[in-house]
C-alpha cells in the first residue's frame, strides 16, 4: 500500500465524488437564481464640491477635508439624523457609508453615500455639505467664507441591477462550488492521516 | 449578498492542500498555516473594530483601484508609498480582492510563500521554523490588510542573501523598501555600511566599496540621516500618541530634545532596551497591549538565550555581526522615535522575526549540537 498522500490521489478522490459536486452545484445554482431575484438595490448618491481658495491658503482642501472627517461633524450629524440610535452604530454606519475622495492636486471633493433610502442619503450628504462653514466657524481653521461651492447637486447613481444579479448567481455558486471541492480535498486529507495513525499504531 | 470571501478562502485554502501535499510539509504545519488563514476573519470585526487599523480601507480603496485597471501612477491621489504598497499587494492570486478580508488573504499567502522559501532553502528549521509560524505579532499583521507582511518579506529575502553571501542580491531585494518603508532601508544600509567597515573580516576593495556606497547614499539622503529629521520625527510621533488620553497618561514627561550626535548614541542606547519590552506589562492599557507585553518579555527572553548561546559557544560569523548590528541600530533609532506602544510592536516585529529566524540558523549551521539544544530554559539536555 502507498502510504504517501500525492496530488494524484487527492484529484482522483474529486472524480469519485463528481456526481456529488454536480448535483449540489446544480441545487445551489437554482437557489442563488431565486436569491439574486429578491435582490433589493443598494442607493448611491454622489455628489462634488469645489473649495473656494480666494484666500490662496495652500491648504485649504485639507481643512475642509479635516472637517469633514471630524468627529465633530458626526456628532453634528447624529443630533441632526438619528433621533433615538446609539452613537457609535451611527457612526460606524457612516464609517462604512461615506466615502470622500479627492485628487492630489484639484480642488474638486468627490462625496458619496450608499443606503438603501435616497431621501435620508441625499439629506446626509447635504447635511454635511452645510455644516462645513458652520464647524469652521466654531474651530476657526479658516477665514474663508463659505469654505466651498457645491458643482453638482447630490443625483443618485444608477446601479446595474442585472449587473449584480448575475454576479449574485455566478459568483456565490461557484464560491459554494469551492468550498465543497475544498472541503472534500480537507477530508481526504484528514481521513488519510487518521489511517496513517491507526496503521502506525 | 456577494460570497466573495468565501471563494477566496476555499481558493486559496485549495491551494494550501495541495501545496503541502506537493511538497510533502507535516501536518502540523498545515495545521498551523490553515490556522493562520482562519485568523484572518477572527479579527477585523470580530476581535476588534477594523477602524482600530484605519489604514486598511486606505490600501483597500488603493488596491481596488489598481485591480480595476484604471489606475495610473502619474495621478496619484494621495500617498505614493501607500499606492506602491498596494500595488505590491494586489499581486498575490487572490481571485477577488473587495474586501479588507480579501487583503488579509493576500497577505496570509505572502506569509505562506516566504515560510516555503525559507524552509525550502533550510533556513527555517527547528527552533526557527515554531518561532516563524507561532510568533503572535506576525500572526497578527500577516492576517490584516497592512502592508507589514510585505516589508518584512522583503527584508527577510534581503538578509537571506547576507546569509549566503550574495550582497549585490541583497541589496536588489531590499531596494523595494526604499518606495514602502524608507526607514527601513535607511537602518538596512546603516548597518550594512558599519558591517563592513567595522565587522567583516577580510577585503580591503571592500571595505572601499562600501564606503564609497555609503557617502553616495548618504549624500541623496543626507536629510533623513540628520539630527533635525530624527528630532523632526520624534516630535512628529511623540505629539501625535500625546493627541490620546492614554498616549498623554502613558508618557508622562516631558519631549527630550537631541541636540548633538553625543545625545543621539546616549538617548539611543536607552531607548534600544525599552524599545524591546515596550510596552511593559504596567504600561499596558488595553487587553491587547496587555498581550503584547507578555510577548515582549517571552521575545526579549528568546534574543537573551540566542545571545548567550553565542557567547557560551564563542560562535562568531559575518552574518552574526551583521545581525547584532543591524537590530541594535534599528532598536536604537525606532526606539527613539517611536512612544505609541502599538506602533512600537508594529515596527519592531519586522526585525525580530529576522533577528531570531537567522541568528539561529546561523548558530545551528556553525554548530549542528545545538539544534536539540532548548531555547526557553537553562537546564541541559538528558544525555
Amino acid at each position: 500500500m502507498n502510504n504517501e498522500l500525492t496530488v494524484k490521489h487527492l484529484l482522483n478522490s474529486l472524480k469519485k465524488h463528481r456526481s456529488l459536486l454536480l448535483i449540489c452545484l446544480i441545487l445551489f445554482f437554482v437557489f442563488f437564481l431565486f436569491k439574486a431575484n429578491t435582490y433589493v438595490p443598494i442607493i448611491k448618491v454622489n455628489t462634488s464640491i469645489i473649495v473656494n481658495n480666494l484666500d490662496n491658503e495652500d491648504d485649504l482642501k485639507n481643512k475642509v477635508l479635516s472637517i469633514m472627517r471630524s468627529k465633530t461633524m458626526v456628532k453634528t450629524l447624529y443630533e441632526q439624523f438619528d433621533s433615538g440610535g446609539n452613537y457609535y452604530d451611527f457612526s460606524l454606519m457612516l464609517k462604512r457609508r461615506l466615502s470622500i475622495a479627492s485628487a492630489r492636486y484639484s480642488k474638486v471633493i468627490h462625496l458619496s453615500f450608499k443606503g438603501l433610502d435616497e431621501a435620508q442619503s441625499r439629506s446626509i450628504l447635504n447635511g454635511i455639505i452645510n455644516n462645513i462653514d458652520i464647524l469652521n466657524e466654531e474651530v476657526g481653521l479658516s477665514s474663508q467664507k463659505p469654505l466651498v461651492t457645491i458643482i453638482d447637486e447630490p443625483y443618485v447613481v444608477e446601479e446595474n441591477v442585472k449587473e449584480t444579479k448575475i454576479k449574485i448567481v455566478v459568483i456565490n455558486t461557484l464560491a459554494v462550488m469551492l468550498t465543497l471541492i475544498a472541503g472534500l480535498l480537507l477530508f481526504e486529507y484528514i481521513r488519510f492521516y487518521v489511517n496513517e495513525d491507526r496503521l502506525n499504531i | 449578498m456577494i460570497l466573495s470571501d468565501l471563494f477566496n478562502f476555499s481558493f486559496l485554502l485549495i491551494l494550501l492542500i495541495f501545496i503541502c501535499v506537493k511538497m510533502k510539509l507535516s501536518r502540523n504545519i498545515f495545521i498551523l498555516l490553515l490556522g493562520h488563514l482562519v485568523l484572518v476573519f477572527f479579527l477585523n470585526y470580530f476581535l476588534f473594530d477594523p477602524f482600530l487599523f484605519g489604514d486598511q480601507f486606505q490600501y483597500l480603496s488603493a488596491v481596488i483601484h489598481i485591480r480595476s485597471g484604471l489606475f495610473n501612477f502619474l495621478q496619484v491621489s494621495g500617498s505614493l508609498k501607500m499606492h506602491i504598497s498596494a500595488l505590491l499587494m494586489s499581486l498575490p492570486p487572490v481571485p477577488f480582492l473587495d474586501s479588507i478580508y480579501a487583503l488579509s488573504m493576500a497577505n496570509v499567502f505572502v506569509f505562506i510563500v516566504t515560510f516555503l522559501i525559507l524552509l525550502k532553502n533550510n533556513v527555517l528549521k527547528g527552533f526557527n521554523k515554531m518561532f516563524y509560524l507561532l510568533y503572535p505579532s506576525l500572526a497578527l499583521y500577516s492576517a490584516l490588510a497592512l502592508r507589514d507582511m510585505i516589508i518584512t518579506c522583503f527584508m527577510l529575502l534581503s538578509v537571506y542573501f547576507i546569509s549566503k553571501r550574495r550582497y549585490f542580491f541583497s541589496i536588489i531585494a531590499a531596494l523595494p523598501l526604499i518606495l514602502i518603508k524608507i526607514q527601513n532601508i535607511l537602518i538596512y544600509v546603516l548597518s550594512f555600511f558599519v558591517f563592513f567597515v567595522f565587522f567583516k573580516t577580510k577585503g580591503v576593495f571592500v571595505k572601499v566599496v562600501a564606503i564609497t556606497s555609503f557617502v553616495i547614499f548618504f549624500m541623496i539622503f543626507k536629510d533623513s540621516f540628520s539630527i533635525e529629521a530624527i528630532n523632526l520625527a520624534r516630535t512628529g510621533m511623540f505629539y501625535e500618541n500625546m493627541k490620546t488620553v492614554q498616549g498623554a497618561a502613558s508618557i508622562g514627561s516631558e519631549l527630550v530634545i537631541i541636540n548633538n550626535y553625543v545625545d543621539l548614541f546616549k538617548l539611543g542606547f536607552e531607548s534600544m532596551f525599552s524599545f524591546i519590552f515596550k510596552p511593559l506589562i504596567w504600561q499596558a492599557r488595553n487587553p491587547l497591549q496587555l498581550v503584547q507585553s507578555f510577548e515582549n518579555i517571552f521575545v526579549g527572553w528568546v534574543i537573551f538565550r540566542l545571545v548567550y548561546l553565542k557567547v557560551k559557544h564563542k560562535i562568531n560569523s559575518d552574518l552574526i555581526r551583521f545581525l547584532l548590528v543591524y537590530t541594535i541600530i534599528a532598536f536604537g533609532l525606532y526606539g527613539m522615535v517611536v512612544f505609541n506602544y502599538g506602533t512600537a510592536v508594529r515596527y519592531k516585529f519586522p526585525f525580530v522575526i529576522v533577528f531570531v529566524t537567522f541568528f539561529y540558523y546561523e548558530l545551528v549551521r556553525i554548530k549542528p549540537s545545538l539544534r536539540g539544544k532548548p531555547i526557553f530554559f537553562f537546564w541541559r539536555d538528558k544525555k
